[in-house]
């Protein structure tokens, strides 16, 4: 927590974002659970596309059913990250529902963060040939499920709210850089502990050791498409976490929440003081 | 917050991580308590079917294109 008149730095949100996210296992594990499926569904798809090369310009049929599908189950990411994010905030401001009451969230909220979403997620599909453009506009993804809490009633909120977490974009960008090397780290994990599994799975049954190998390999688009959405799913906790923290950092300090924190650790300090 | 009268901060009601005063707080938990009305569901419900249409043909068009640059 920083002081008074400084504003909360990188370091600051990833720190305050690891805490949150060892706070609330139970959401991460649901949003993995939600999230899985939309997630291999469009790594899939890409995968299909590579692999399809110059004809995919033809494959319009194929893509198009497997594209509303990821739409469809992406719903379920939506949720699965409102599950998460309100576990953050009750994790913030003092036990909350536990049990499956924790997996309600909100229908406003989750209109709100939908359509969003949406929206988001179609100027990213615009702007993708760019190949430039879409990691800037990558953080409104999350900032989508982040703000609908507090966007306030009704539904046309949504999307200023998601653009008004842009705010202090130096900040964010420094932070998206290190969740971006830490996606890279988590990658390169998984895909250790894949060729591990794979090392010992070929120890304990009868499996055409070429096979498993050709399949596990980076040759394999499949493969690795599958290995960048597992690893994603990894970071994203933490990326939701940061976002929040960032989004309560700017509310903070237009509505004078900062100075209660302030004031509420000068009086732990003061405590802990006379103790 | 809302009608920026200075409170100080024993006396300052927090909801959803910003600071009202309780005349503002009630008019804001009223607003959250009024039950949203069928047609702004409808209206939601028709431009959030229109957004999942148009952005599964775009998701279409740009993976076709991702594929053929690869």
């Amino acid at each position: 927590m920083s002081a008074r008149g400084e504003e909360p730095g990188t370091l600051d949100l990833l720190d305050d974002g690891v805490e949150l996210m060892t706070r609330c296992w139970s959401a991460v594990g649901v949003l993995w659970v939600l999230a899985l499926p939309a997630r291999a569904a469009l790594a899939l798809l890409l995968a299909l596309a590579v692999k399809l090369g110059d004809l995919s310009e033809l494959a319009g049929p194929t893509f198009l059913p497997r594209s509303y599908l990821v739409l469809l189950v992406g719903i379920a990411t939506v949720h699965g990250r409102l599950v998460l994010l309100q576990a953050y905030r009750r994790a913030r401001t003092g036990p909350g529902p536990s049990g499956w009451a924790s997996l309600r969230v909100p229908s406003g909220d989750l209109a709100r963060a939908l359509l969003a979403t949406l929206v988001v997620f179609l100027l990213l599909c615009v702007i993708s040939p760019t190949l430039v453009l879409p990691p800037f506009l990558l953080p409104a993804l999350g900032l989508a499920s982040a703000a609908a809490a507090g966007a306030g009633p009704g539904w046309r909120r949504a999307v200023p709210a998601t653009f008004a977490g842009f705010a202090r974009p130096g900040r964010l960008a420094a932070v998206h850089g290190l969740l971006l090397l830490g996606w890279g780290v988590a990658t390169l994990n998984l895909h250790l502990l894949v060729q591990l599994g794979s090392a010992a799975a070929l120890q304990l049954f009868p499996v055409e050791p070429a096979g498993l190998v050709a399949q596990l390999s980076f040759h394999n688009p499949d493969y690795v498409a599958l290995l960048l959405a597992g690893s994603s799913l990894c970071v994203e906790p933490l990326w939701l976490a940061v976002l929040a923290v960032h989004l309560d950092a700017l509310r903070a300090r237009s509505s004078g929440e900062d100075l209660r924190w302030w004031f509420e650790q000068l009086r732990r300090q003061e405590r802990r003081d006379a103790a | 917050m809302r009608c920026r009268k200075v409170v100080c901060q024993e006396c300052a009601l927090t909801w959803e991580g910003v600071n009202h005063c309780r005349p503002c707080l009630e008019v804001v938990r009223g607003q959250a308590r009024r039950r949203s009305s069928w047609w702004t569901w409808s209206a939601w419900a028709l431009v959030t079917a229109g957004l999942f249409l148009v952005t599964g043909l775009v998701l279409t068009w740009a993976t076709a294109l991702w594929g053929n640059r690869w």
